[in-house]
């Protein structure tokens, strides 16, 4: 830079005479790196420019990659003992469900013809006990389609669905399961 | 190694800057242009923003990122600047930015930051200066992001100060002001000891 600064009077070597007798050539890069810099820019660019970039033969060896990654997630799952108080957890619920079910059909009754409770309803469209188990409302609407609005008619008397409970639950001796 | 200096035999001619923009903005020679936008540029972006960095990887991590962001700028160039000008532009941008990242994350104050810059200079096996080189760096990496533009581009790469008011979008009365508070903090700093 010329010591006389662009349209000004200011000589930067009287005004800042220490500054103006550094040397400007201080730094350095590395032997070739502007010969690298444009390919790597270049390749960026045909790369598609996106900022995104995986590491060369990412996707070739993705799938491996999952493969090795479930075998190792197998080999280390755990395995949880089955307890004895567990169980009975289990035996309850499963009892629990076992009655409900039944109380559901005893109160449906049969009425084939009509078709106008829950039964004849899972009859029409296959759907068994097991599925309704592991189906949440969502699903069960949409299979059920139309015929959903019938379910609408089944009247379920409280006070029958309470007796009923009760008199079930008494008469399962639970002790025996829990020696 | 290489050095550079921004100086006006290394600067790509006017009219050159104008044939290069027509073949960057037309589709049928945009690619071999891009080529040539970055073999005729990379060394002046490069040592610009490697000053106001100091360290080489940063340097080169934004200068390709300058590179990059001009690709998909170029097509809403409307040439009422140069093509260098606009280049300087996006790599004052975005130098200032990763500057103030940087300050954020670090949070050191004023004089830790001056040792921590001073031990950077000396560990870094690409700068080759003496202890008065290294200190005017440290000079320089003290003043605030724009100022420090404004210095570094009016003292290397000895630039115009009406091309300077286009890069930083600042008028050239307030950018003369500007360099001389810097070159006096500067000169300040170098004499103490």
């Amino acid at each position: 830079m010329n010591n006389k600064d662009e349209n000004t009077s200011i000589d930067l070597a009287k005004e800042a005479p220490l500054l103006s007798a550094i040397p400007r050539d201080d730094f350095r890069v590395p032997e070739g790196y502007f010969t690298d810099l444009e390919s790597t820019i270049n390749r960026k660019f045909r790369e598609g420019t996106s900022e995104l970039f995986v590491p060369d033969g990412y996707f070739e060896s993705m799938h491996a990659n999952i493969l090795a990654k479930m075998e190792n997630d197998q080999v280390e799952k755990k395995v949880i003992p089955i307890s004895q108080s567990r169980t009975k957890y289990w035996i309850a619920a499963a009892i629990s469900v076992a009655a409900t079910g039944l109380l559901i059909f005893w109160m449906l009754g049969t009425g084939e013809e009509q078709c106008d409770t829950f039964a004849c309803l899972l009859d029409q469209t296959e759907l068994s006990n097991e599925d309704l188990m592991i189906l949440d409302e969502t699903e069960i609407v949409e299979l059920l389609g139309d015929d959903y609005d019938m379910i609408d008619a089944i009247e379920l008397k409280d006070a029958e669905l309470d007796a009923y409970l009760e008199d079930d639950i008494e008469n399962i001796d639970l002790d025996e399961f829990y020696d | 190694m290489l050095s550079y200096l921004g100086t006006k035999e290394n600067e790509v001619r006017t009219e050159d800057q104008e044939i290069l923009v027509d073949k960057l903005q037309a589709v049928e020679t945009a690619d071999l242009a891009f080529s040539e936008l970055v073999a005729s540029f990379q060394k002046p972006i490069y040592f610009y923003v490697r000053r106001m960095v100091l360290d080489h990887d940063d340097a080169n991590d934004i200068t390709q990122n300058v590179f990059i962001k001009a690709w998909k700028g170029v097509a809403n160039f409307r040439k009422e600047s140069l093509l260098s000008t606009w280049l300087y532009r996006i790599a004052t941008n975005e130098t200032c930015t990763f500057l103030a990242k940087k300050k954020r994350i670090a949070g050191l104050p004023f004089e830790q930051i001056e040792h921590s810059l001073s031990s950077t200079l000396e560990a870094d096996v690409y700068y080759d200066g003496d202890d008065i080189q290294r200190k005017l760096q440290t000079a320089i990496a003290l003043l605030p992001e724009k100022q420090k533009a404004v210095f570094i581009m009016k003292y290397f790469e000895e630039k115009k100060y009406t091309e300077i008011a286009e890069i930083t979008s600042t008028s050239v009365g307030a950018l003369k002001a500007s360099f001389h508070h810097a070159v006096k903090k500067i000169e300040e700093f170098l004499k103490e000891d």
